[in-house]
This record gives structure tokens, sequence and C-alpha cells, in this order.
């Protein structure tokens, strides 16, 4: 099992930084995506099979928020999970990011471990990347 | 020529086990590969390229539909839905038809046991790895494309029209219907499809169509301005009573594996309504259909063919047009507007 | 003056903060101030109270910023890169700021931009004055902090409603 992530930052450290994270972290990543804005993550939906969504608020041309909402209109994008990661954390802005969809919100500055307990909250999988549901033996009837 | 190469689906370990093993004596079939979660799946597809998917839509850790929409949006691959018999199931099931899934199978039940289920479900994966998927544009732009139902006709005709359809036929049902005038002439159906999956059909084309579209019962009027829908697991027959057109639903021997059977459907409308009907056969895997269109034809009916370009199964047509059954072989989006202009 | 000496507080801890987990590096505070700011990064914000929080960074401590951010060898540190690195800093510290000093409030956060002294130093005359200013060191380098706040003025400090 692994999962195709898409990172949205306008900024090309904080990208490089979340997607160290998420590679030291143990999380199985397949493929990762990354997009210097909401313009830009959505076009990368339009080609590319996503399964969780790392964003950002503020950014330039289209904010994590509106993208959210857009998403939330496309029918093959509105159930892909969306943790915020942000330097706004008032409550309200929060609320917001939860009321347009998102499923976790991570603070910036953030430790390597906020980003992968909220990424195994949100996906359901403890850190082995295992379902916490699966029963014993289940896999041994996969080739 | 290579195998079919299928990728089961299904968060249970048993039924991914009992699929293998079933398709596992077919040596056309080979499973590549079994997926427990969406997750799993989609690493499969990538890595093992399979032809053919095995969906069950209903799992409890994964939202069936969601993995179909981003299949379809991103790797389109033949899938065929395996689904329980329940309310539920049947909702999800038509749901993911829509969506683009090819075709549907019941889960072995009471009286449906696995061996039957397997004999299906290889059928289905033979036809469905030579159905051509395209990717999905928009599910907005692809619905936008649908055209104006048609106005209200000048006379409302007492004329029968009866449609037969099988893999596919869902969507080519939805595409007729929904064009179809709200005083238009009573129609017949009969779509292939396992006991139960009819009601919610019948349902969803209600919603959908400006006549009413209802699953049929035993004895029940064609009236202008409605559709019936055989159930499944029972034919559906045509009678006549005077100037009343009725349905008989009842059980019976399957005809080309099926009930209920176009061929039952379409030779008790050549027989009870003859001239005064029109014959619709749209996509779908084997001949059902076709000898039933040829009494119908000669008795006067008109009949109508999909055509090749807009089937997902260019198989009940073929065989009605091969026989000489057919008047007009038309695409999809131009059957409603002729059998208009036929009534 | 409570309220300074807790604005004080908060900004010297967001900064450590930000410093500590995003870039591994362990700043004191230090006395010594007019030391050179080779770049400035800066943001601006409104709502309950506006102003703005500008970073002031010596060379060498940037480019460490990059070299432990990014895991970028010294020789690979670029330009482009400091200056990201830099507002990434001043976007964090500031948004560590507001959220510690009350989260109940909403403020709206500019994106951060690179600056030079000078230009920063006119927004002073656009009525704002330096409510803070704090440096920092270690031994990769110096770091200074100012933060402006701009007088009372009811109808920019209302805020979203």
């Amino acid at each position: 099992m692994s999962f195709n992530v898409l990172i949205v930052d306008d900024s090309f450290s904080m990208r490089s930084v979340i997607k160290k994270v998420l590679s030291l972290s143990g999380f199985r990543m397949d493929r990762c995506f990354d997009a210097g804005n909401g313009r830009e993550g959505l076009a990368v939906l339009e080609k590319e099979w996503v399964d969780i969504i790392l964003s950002d608020i503020n950014m330039p041309e289209m904010n994590g928020l509106e993208m959210l909402s857009r998403m939330k209109q496309n029918p093959v994008y509105q159930n892909i999970p969306v943790i915020v990661i942000s330097t706004e954390g008032s409550e309200e802005r929060v609320n917001e990011a939860f009321c347009n969809g998102a499923k976790g919100f991570i603070k910036k500055p953030f430790l390597p471990e906020d980003l992968k307990r909220t990424l195994h909250d949100v996906l359901g999988v403890d850190a082995d990347g295992n379902y916490a549901d699966d029963q014993k033996g289940s896999n041994d009837l996969d080739f | 020529m290579g195998k079919i190469r299928v990728l089961i689906v299904d968060d249970s370990a048993i039924v991914r086990k009992i699929l293998s093993e079933e398709l596992a004596k077919y040596p056309d079939i080979e499973v590549v590969g079994v997926a427990p979660d969406p997750f799993v799946a989609r690493d499969k597809i990538v890595t093992l390229k399979p032809d053919v998917l095995t969906l069950d839509i209903e799992m409890p850790r994964m939202d069936g539909l969601t993995f179909l929409r981003k299949l379809m949006t991103y790797y389109p691959l033949p899938t065929i839905i395996v689904s329980s018999l329940t309310p539920k199931g049947g909702k999800l099931t038509l749901e993911a038809l829509d969506i683009g899934a090819v075709d549907v199978i019941a889960k072995p039940g009471a009286a449906y046991t696995v061996g039957d289920m397997s004999t299906t479900l290889v059928e289905k994966i033979r036809v469905a790895s030579r159905v051509k998927l395209t990717k999905r544009e928009n599910p907005e732009a692809a619905r936008r494309v649908d055209a104006e139902p048609i106005k209200a006709l000048a006379q409302t005709s007492n004329k029968v029209i009866a449609i037969g359809a099988s893999t596919g036929g869902t969507e080519a049902l939805k595409v007729v219907l929904t064009k179809m005038p709200p005083n238009s002439p009573g129609i017949i159906i009969v779509q292939h499809m396992p006991a139960n999956f009819t009601t919610a059909f019948a349902e969803r084309l209600n919603n959908l169509c400006q006549i009413t579209v209802r699953e049929a019962a035993d004895n029940d009027s064609v009236t202008a301005g409605t559709a019936l829908l055989a159930p499944g697991n029972y034919h559906m027959i045509l009678r006549r009573s005077g100037a009343r057109y009725y349905v008989e639903i009842k059980t019976g021997p399957m005809v080309h594996h099926q009930r209920p059977a176009v061929d039952v459907l379409f030779k008790s409308t050549a027989k009870y309504a003859g001239a005064n009907s029109i014959g619709v056969i749209l996509t779908g895997m084997g001949a059902d259909g076709a000898e039933g269109m040829l009494e119908m034809k000669k008795t006067g009916a008109a009949t109508i063919a999909q055509d090749e370009k807009s089937c997902v199964v260019f198989g009940m047509p073929k065989e009605a047009i091969k026989l000489n059954a057919v008047d007009y072989v038309l695409p999809i989006d131009q059957i409603a507007s002729q059998i208009v202009r036929m009534v | 003056m409570e309220t300074m000496q807790t604005i004080r507080k908060v900004l010297t801890t967001s900064t450590f903060d930000v410093f500590e987990k995003m870039f591994f590096i362990f700043l004191e505070l230090s006395d010594k101030g007019g030391q050179q700011c080779d770049l400035v990064t800066s943001i601006s914000f409104s709502g309950p109270a506006s102003g703005e929080i500008s970073l002031g960074f010596s060379e060498s401590l940037a480019r460490a910023m990059v070299e432990n951010m990014l895991g970028v060898k010294r020789e690979e540190v670029t330009r482009a890169m400091t200056e990201d690195c830099a507002k990434e800093a001043v976007n964090m510290i500031g948004g560590q700021f507001l959220r510690t000093f009350d989260a109940s409030k909403v403020f709206n956060m500019s994106t951060p931009v690179c600056s030079t002294d000078a230009a920063a130093d006119q927004q002073a005359g656009q009525g704002q004055a330096i409510a803070q200013c704090l440096n920092f060191e270690c031994e990769k380098g110096c770091l200074r902090i100012r933060l402006r706040l701009r007088s009372e003025d009811p109808g920019t400090s209302a805020g979203r409603p």
C-alpha cells in the first residue's frame, strides 16, 4: 500500500521540508506532486491520482480555502482528504478550513511527529501503514 | 491471444480467495493480483496493468464509488461491480454504472451458488476485456451533452414501444428515456440485471425522466407516459385484452441464460401488438432479442438497433442486424427522436 | 506597559520555536544592536491590531538556515533559496506570534516579502512606529526582529467582522 501525495505551498523550502519529513517518517509515499498555489494544485488533480493533499492557506493566485471549495464541487476530488498546514492558526481560520472540508490542521512550525500523526489520523492507518482494524492473517491471501 | 488479466478488489479475504480460485479454473483468465483497499489497488493497477477489474462496491473502509470515479478519471479500466443483493447495494451499483462500470454481478446468495456466479462472471470478464474505455470527461460536461427532452407529442398514441438491453444498457436506457416526452406511448423494457437491482434502477430513471418509470407488476397496464421495467429474475410478457395492453410477470425457464429475456418480451409484443409496436435493441452481449425482433418486424413493427460506435458491447444489436430484423441502425442519442417520429 | 512585556515574551518564544523546529538553530537573545542585516524579510498584518514584522538576517545565518532546512550543502545554496527560507521564517514567526498572542482573533497576513532596511525604515514615516526590537545571535550569525505597530486608527483596526 502506498499513497500519492500532493503538496501545495508557495514556498519551495516548505514543500521540500514537508516532502523530506514525509519520506523520513516512514509514511508510505508512492508519488509526490507539488504545486505553488491552489490553481496549480487543481491542475495537478486534473491529471494525477492523488490520495491526500497537504496544503497551505495563504498563497498567491488561489488560496488553500478556495481550492478546498472548488474541490468540493467536483465529484472526483471531493473525497480526497486535505490537511491544511498553515502559519495562520486563529480559531476562526481553523474552523473555516474544517468547514471547507479540511480533515486535519497542522500549524507551522511543526515537528515531524505532528505531520506523521495527523497523516495517520486522517488516513486511518497506524505508524507502520497498517489499518487499525486489519484482522490477523487477512494479508496472507495477497499475492 | 494472451490471457485476460484480472485484478480483484475486495476487502474480504474470503471473497478474494473464492474469486481467485474460481477464476483460476478458466484457462483464458489469469488473476494477476488482489487488493483489499484502494491504495493497494492503485499500486497494482499501475504495476500489473490488468485488463479487467472486479470491484466490491460496499467496503467498510473505502468508498468504492470514490475509488471508481478516480479510476475512470485517471486509469479507465473495464470494471465489473460485485454487489450484494441489498437495497443499499443496488443503489450503489446503479451509481457505479453511472460512473462508468461496465457491468454488475451479484454476490452468491441462497439460491445462487458460487458456481453460478463464476460462470456468469467469466462471461462478463470476457466481454469487459473487449470494451474500449476512454478517459471520462468531467462528469458535469458529460451531463450537458444530453440533449433536451422532446416536447409533448401532438397526439397520444396507443403504440407499444418494446426495448431490450444488456451490458451498458443502464446508461443507454437513461439516454433514451430521459428524452421521451411526457405523453410518450407506453414503453416496456427488459434490461438484463440481477434481481433486486431493477427496483432501484426504475426509481432512479423515474427521477430523471419526464415519463413515469417503474418496476412492472403483474397485470400492469401499458399506458401512455409510463415505462415498465421487467423485474429481475422474472420474464415480462405483453398481453392484450380488448384495447388494453397489459403485462404478465412470470417466472419460467431462462432464455439465453437470462430472466428476464428480451426475446420473451419481443415475441409476445410481436404476437399481441404487431404492427402497432416499435422494437428497440440496445447495447449488450449475446444474442438475446434478435429472434424476437425478427418476429416483430415480420408482423409489421418498426425496429431500431443501437449502432456499434455508441454500444458498450455490440452483441445483441449485431445479431439482430444479422437476421435482417432491423430497420434503422442509429447512435444512442438519436433513438428517442426516431421513436417519436414513428409514433 | 504590561502588554508590551507580553508582546516581547511571545515574540521571543515564537522565534525560538520556529528556529528550533524548522531550521534546527538554537538562538540566544543578545543585547548587541546595530549589526549588519544582509537580508530583510517582512510580513504585514491587519486585524484587531495592524503592523509589520520584519526579520533582518546576517548572510551567514540565512545560509545556515537553508542548509539545515533543505539539507543541502553550503555550495548548493542559491540566493533564491535563502530568500525563500527567510520569507518562510518571517511568515511562521508572524503566524505563531499572532495566534499565541490571541487565537480568538483573526489577523489577515500578507504574503512575506524581501525588503531592505532602508525600505522598512520608510514605513516608520507612515504612522508605524517600532514597538519592539529584538536581537538574537548564535554561532551561525545574528538575527534582528522588529515589530512595528500602526498607531491607533479606528478605521483600520476594526478588523474583520
